[in-house]
């Protein structure tokens, strides 16, 4: 699954440990999800997406894979 | 995702008086049960079953979804590592070398497990850590 968090994070001015900080979790976690290796819940992506404040479906976008 | 699951934090504090029981082992044997090395054994790999459980199984400071998901992850796999020792051993050493009655304590089985779950947590926690980039904005 394809994700924008890295891009929306550098326009947001937020580093991976600040993003982290605001939706709970561990930075490694929030690197993991950047570079794909691990799949947030819909729970994580909901406030993820709400940090940024825009739509799930804008954040993260399904591969011909998936 | 709630990690209600785990035991607190400070539960691994207990694992590591659980690892040090070695020597107390030694100790036993000598005291009390009389150089039985069964009951040594038992006791051994019930402690050690403790410690590995404790480690994998408590919460650690950073602990969140993604950790709970590794967590799974490694069960299954080591739990696939104590299908092998119950029902793969006992099969190729019949196969291969015709012993047909092999004998494996539960208790040996299951700290091998715990101990497999163990190394292979740490292991992916390890590489979660390596991963880290110290360029983050970019």
């Amino acid at each position: 699954m394809k994700n924008y968090i890295k891009i929306e994070r550098a326009r947001h001015n937020l580093t991976q440990g600040d993003l982290a900080e605001k939706v709970g979790v561990s930075r490694q976690t929030i690197n993991s999800i950047e570079t794909k290796k691990y799949i947030p819940s819909a729970v994580l992506a909901l406030k993820i997406a709400k940090i940024f404040n825009m739509p799930l479906d804008s954040l993260f976008e399904l591969e011909e894979h998936d | 995702m709630k990690t209600n699951l785990l035991f607190p934090a400070s539960f691994k504090y207990i694992s590591i008086l659980f690892l040090a029981t070695p020597v107390f082992c030694y100790f036993f044997d000598i005291m009390l049960f009389n150089n039985n090395r069964f009951m040594e054994k038992t006791l051994f790999e019930f402690l050690m079953s403790c410690a590995f459980f404790l480690i994998v199984f408590s919460k650690y400071k950073d602990d969140d979804e993604m950790l709970y998901s590794i967590r799974l992850k490694t069960t299954v796999y080591s739990l696939l590592i104590g299908v092998f020792l119950l029902i793969g051993r006992p099969l190729l050493n019949f196969i291969l070398w015709n012993q047909a009655e092999t004998y494996e304590s539960a208790g040996s089985i299951i700290s091998t497990v715990l101990f497999f779950n163990v190394l292979f947590f740490l292991r992916e926690r390890n590489k979660l850590k390596e991963a880290l980039t110290d360029e983050e904005l970019h």
